[in-house]
């Protein structure tokens, strides 16, 4: 088996986690599923202004 | 498992007809069907898992590997930005308080009966229908399209913008442009179509009335795939008025249903249930009706039948004729009517056998004239319902039609003739604008009048539709519309019944209300749009229409708002009675010589005609009969099946008036040898993901030139094509394995029946037999409450209204055709369907199964995480973070009421359609969503026990059983579910435990069930059931 010095392996961390930070601070999304974007829009939820209640009579 | 034959059953056995079976397979006794009753799971549904089939791998590999995949979440996961953030309301809306529910009132626009609701909506959101309990019509209660229209509300494939030719248009050009089209058909003399469904709303009328006023040219046509216009039109030609009086099912002795499924889908067949079940109770004084049901196929409502006849849909008119003809000939009734005589007195009842059924028939007619009902199917010809109207008059049966409560019509439907003109029209280029009124012709009417192809000659084809379908698709301008809860409206569609609609949420996309639509291009002007235009318009209206006359005191406004928070404004209506006219009767047509079979075309319980189709929740509710999901099918008789030597899922094809259909065959128990059944509403092609290619289109067995029916077609020819299409059933699924009680135990049959002479006669008689029960576990003494639930199977009807309130209500998934077909259906309620008899004349009975919530639950002792453990108060309940995922629990349940994630199947299902930011806006708050490797069942509703002692504590008072409405219970047309506190002696569900007739099924496991069971009386002349 290759052997693997202290400073290498803490060395590759190293790289890893600068990689995976700089990974995450970009805006494109790797994983994520196309067809599950495209529906994935902010939705406007509101009460009618109109609409009356009766929660006095259920 | 041996590979011998199907083991024969004893004949002289099933002559006792006692025995019960769930299918043919069943009654045959096949191998099959008798391994899934011993097995706990249907073969697939645990995918095999072999440790040689794993490639070998280093262990350093691994670690690389797993290093990697660690990376590689790391970034996977760093898509917070988008999931937003939980904070208070800035400007808190005034009347949304966080965590709590408001309810609106409301009409539904589901079908043409336009029934009373309620929405309840939680932080701005409709989250669940129910039935508004003040509308006199539906009193609280509403069907199963009506509890799952509300995922229609949250559809991803609504539309979000109006376009033109696939392309985004924005409102203002679309109008500008359709103006014009409009002013230039108007200039050049072209007649300008619209065309739309049934019209419930008077104002809707009004505009449409304005629009004509406007643009002359206009003609409105009418035109529902499926209709009562052939009731409508003999009511017309009988009494002379189109408007017909409901039936007082409540008071009726004696029904006879003719192929009408009126407590089905049938007219208003909620409200009729209701009234059905009236007369079926057994708490008190045991009045029960008596149902006879002839029918060529078998429906919902000849499943409840205490007498079933076989009759083929295209011999009812003689039927008719001849039990008239048997009942004068007899003296049973008298009549001076030469031309009555004339038309019935060649008929005779001897064809159709069931010598002893008949004459039972016959005689309950004569014994209760005035208090029985005769009722024809909306299917059924002109003629029939002609028959059928003379036949209550002569029998005095009149005295049951409510003349204060009139069916209307607010537009009348457009004849055939009319149709084939405007199609006429459309080819001459005599049409310049073709308005769909959020309608969808190019589905529903028959291929024969040519209209698809008409369509394409015309320039400007305009669709009003809240999702794209077969009609928008031909178009060139397609206009998204606001779905019900977005919008306002009215519906006058039972004297005296004023119901209102109320928008509960803004429009979620960029549509507009139909009705707004139609107002800016009547005002000629594109600017002129504004959102509360059809507000205002629909408020003037119901100021000069109903206001005016209501003779209050309150001043407009208030009586508008009052009107609003009721939904429903009621007034008195005279009572006009007509006389019927005999010479509407017209000749029966012989059907001795007609060869071939009978297609009868009816609607589908679920997605209705077509309107549903991309309803999820609708089309994996197991249908009331067959149990089949996810499709439609040929229903034929065994017989029938055997002579053309086809099974279940083969491939038959269809030939009527040189139009055919190849469907799978379903092989139904009671269906009339000659008669082919075939649901509508199924085989859409341009609709959502959900419903595209569902089952096939029955219209393309529909003519513009049927000879008495739209619904019903002649000479029929069938031929087996080869091939199979597989029919997703839960017919057999969830099987009980009763083999194994049998014995062990003493035999206590999960269907306990008896008849109401033998209950009269001894009362006691379910418990001759019960012997008491020894437990090694000890009893657990609730002191508090402790809940409990019955269920009267006398008037559980099947309808489903349970499942389809339970789903909503509990965030139930939707897996998919496959996934049903591997046993994966995630419903916790299911309504049990077991034939006993024989396949040619079965004895149907159903019984809905939901968890017991046992007080010795086997469930319980076998988790080995103590996920599923026993409340204080008698809940067996789940703790959904505990389980693993070991289904033992599955295992262990008798009831087999378990439901197993074997997916997250919101992801899974249809490439997670449902699994978006809208779709999620239709779960209940209070409900888990539970994802994969989960399980699940009935909490008998515990977040509404959990809100009902949150107020009971914050109101000082004592919890009490009533407090408590499960979802089921609430939605059940019938009230056949009971919910309580078990340990309140005072309450109607520890009374109903101590029924005579009460049993727990698969009582011998002494498993204390807390679901208890009303044993089904049937209304026979013997005390033995037929």
């Amino acid at each position: 088996m290759e052997k693997i010095s202290r400073n290498k392996f803490f060395g590759a961390i190293g790289k890893g986690v600068i990689a995976t930070a700089i990974t995450a601070a970009l805006p494109i999304k790797f994983f994520s599923n196309v067809s599950k974007t495209t529906r994935q829009e902010k939705i406007k939820v509101a009460v009618h202004p109109s609409a009356i209640k009766r929660n006095d009579k259920v | 498992m041996s590979s011998s034959s199907p083991k024969k059953r004893d004949t002289q056995k099933l002559s006792d007809k006692k025995e019960l079976w769930k299918s043919i397979k069943d009654y045959n006794g096949d191998n099959e069907v008798i391994k899934l009753k011993h097995d706990e799971f249907l073969e697939g549904v645990t995918e095999k898992f072999d440790s040689e089939n794993l490639s070998g791998i280093s262990r350093r590999k691994f670690l690389a590997l797993l290093s990697a995949s660690a990376a590689l979440t790391a970034t996977a996961c760093t898509d917070y930005h988008d999931k937003g953030e939980i904070i208070p309301y800035n400007k808190r809306p005034e009347e949304v308080l966080p965590g709590i529910a408001n309810y609106y009132a409301s009409t539904c626009n589901g079908c043409d009966q336009s029934c009373g609701i309620l929405i309840k909506t939680r932080e701005g959101r409709p989250i669940k229908v129910d039935g508004n309990p003040d509308h006199p019509i539906n009193r609280g209660k509403i069907c199963a399209k009506g509890q799952a229209s509300i995922l229609n509300l949250y559809d991803p494939e609504r539309l979000r913008h109006p376009l033109t030719r696939r392309k985004q248009i924005s409102w203002k050009s679309a109008d500008n442009e359709i103006i014009s089209s409009l002013n230039n058909a108007q200039n050049s003399n072209k007649e300008i179509a619209i065309i739309t469904n049934s019209v419930t709303s008077p104002t809707t009328k009004k505009i449409l009335e304005d629009f004509v006023f406007k643009y002359p040219s206009t003609k409105i046509y009418t035109r529902s795939l499926v209709n009562d216009e052939q009731r409508k039109s003999a009511w017309s030609e009988s009494y002379g008025t189109m408007e017909y009086p409901s039936v007082k099912f409540e008071l009726a002795k004696i029904i006879l249903s003719l192929d009408a499924d009126f407590l089905g889908n049938e007219g208003s067949y909620i409200e009729n249930m209701r009234k059905y079940a009236a007369k079926r109770t057994v708490v008190g004084k045991t009045d029960f009706n008596r149902l006879y049901v002839a029918e060529g196929r078998m429906s919902a409502t000849g499943m409840m039948a205490d007498y079933r006849l076989r009759i083929s849909p295209n011999q009812q008119l003689e039927f008719v004729y001849g039990l008239i003809n048997e009942l004068i000939k007899t003296g049973s009734v008298i009549t001076s009517d030469s031309t009555v005589r004339a038309k019935v007195g060649s008929h005779s009842l001897a064809k159709f056998g069931e010598k002893e059924k008949i004459s039972s028939l016959i005689r309950d007619l004569y014994n209760n004239r005035g208090q029985a009902i005769v009722y024809a199917g909306d299917t059924l010809p002109k003629e029939v319902h002609i028959a059928v109207n003379l036949l209550n008059e002569l029998l005095g049966n009149t005295a049951l039609y409510d003349y204060s409560s009139t069916f209307k019509s607010i537009l009348e439907q457009s004849s055939d003739e009319e149709i084939s003109k405007l199609v006429d029209s459309m080819n001459s280029e005599k049409i310049g604008v073709v308005i769909h009124f959020d309608c969808n012709p190019v589905y529903s009417l028959p291929e024969d009048y040519g209209y698809k192809s008409a369509l394409k000659k015309i320039k400007t084809v305009i669709s009003l539709t809240e999702a794209e379908n077969e009609s928008s698709s031909e178009g060139n301008y397609t206009l998204p519309i606001n779905h019900p809860f977005e919008s306002w409206g009215d519906a006058y569609v039972r004297s005296g019944v004023y119901s209102l609609q109320q928008p509960v949420i803004e429009p979620i996309y960029n549509s507009r209300q139909k009705e707004s639509i139609l107002l800016t291009w009547i005002s000629g002007n594109a600017e002129s749009y504004r959102e509360d235009s059809y507000h205002q318009y629909l408020m003037n209206n119901f100021n000069s229409t109903i206001y005016s006359k209501k003779n209050t005191f309150a001043d407009a406004k208030t009586f508008w708002y009052s009107a609003l928070h009721d939904g429903v404004v009621l007034f008195d209506k005279p009572v006009v009675q007509s006389k019927f006219n005999s010479t509407a009767l017209v000749d029966s047509r012989a059907t001795d010589n007609v060869n071939g079979y009978t297609v009868h075309l009816t609607e589908s319980y679920f997605v209705a005609d077509g309107k549903f189709a991309n309803n999820g929740w609708l089309q994996e509710i197991p249908h009331p009969v067959s149990k089949v999901t996810w499709d439609n099918y040929a229903s034929i008789s065994p017989k029938l099946a055997k002579q053309f030597d086809v099974e279940m899922n083969d491939l038959i094809e269809i030939s009527v008036n040189n139009k055919k259909l190849i469907l799978p065959v379903l092989v139904q128990p009671g269906v009339h040898d000659s008669a082919i059944n075939i649901e509508l509403g199924y085989g859409r092609t341009v609709v959502g993901d959900v419903g595209k290619n569902v089952g096939l289109n029955a219209v393309t067995l529909m003519s513009k030139n049927y000879s008495s029916s739209p619904f019903i077609y002649d000479g029929a020819s069938v031929k087996k094509v080869g091939g199979t299409h597989k029919l997703a059933t839960t017919q057999e699924h969830h099987a009980i394995d009763d083999t194994f009680v049998k014995d062990i135990h003493r035999t206590r049959k999960i269907i306990q029946e008896g008849t109401v002479e033998k209950y009269k006669k001894e009362p006691g008689f379910l418990h001759k037999e019960k012997t008491e029960l020894f437990g090694i576990t000890s009893e657990h003494e609730y002191t508090g409450n402790k809940w409990a639930m019955a269920i009267d199977l006398n008037k559980c009807t099947s309808c489903s209204v349970c499942v389809s309130a339970c789903n909503v209500e509990n965030n139930i998934p939707v897996v998919g055709k496959d996934q049903v077909e591997r046993g994966r259906e995630m419903q916790w309620m299911r309504i049990d369907r077991y034939y006993s008899g024989t396949p040619d004349d079965p004895i149907v009975s159903s019984q809905p199964m939901l968890c017991q919530h046992c007080d010795n639950a086997p469930c319980e002792n076998v988790c080995p995480v103590n996920a599923t453990n026993h409340s204080p108060d008698g809940l067996n309940q789940m703790v959904y973070n505990r389980c693993v995922g070991t289904r033992y629990c599955s295992n262990n349940c008798p009831y087999k009421v378990r439901r197993y994630n074997f997916y997250n199947f919101r992801d899974h299902f249809a490439d997670a359609y449902y699994e978006n930011n809208l779709t999620s806006l239709v779960h209940n708050p209070e409900v888990t969503v539970r994802s994969r490797g989960v399980m699940e069942k009935c909490t008998f509703c515990v977040q509404r026990i959990m809100e009902a002692r949150s107020n009971a504590i914050r109101d000082g008072k004592e919890l009490k059983g009533t407090d408590v409405v499960t979802a089921c219970q609430v939605a059940c047309p019938t009230t056949a579910i009971t919910f309580g506190d078990a340990n309140d002696p005072d309450s109607e569900i520890a009374k109903l435990r101590e029924h005579n007739l009460s049993y727990h099924v698969l009582e011998e496991l002494n498993v204390k069930p807390n679901v208890t069971y009303i044993a089904k009386l049937r209304n026979t002349r013997s005390e033995e059931i037929l």
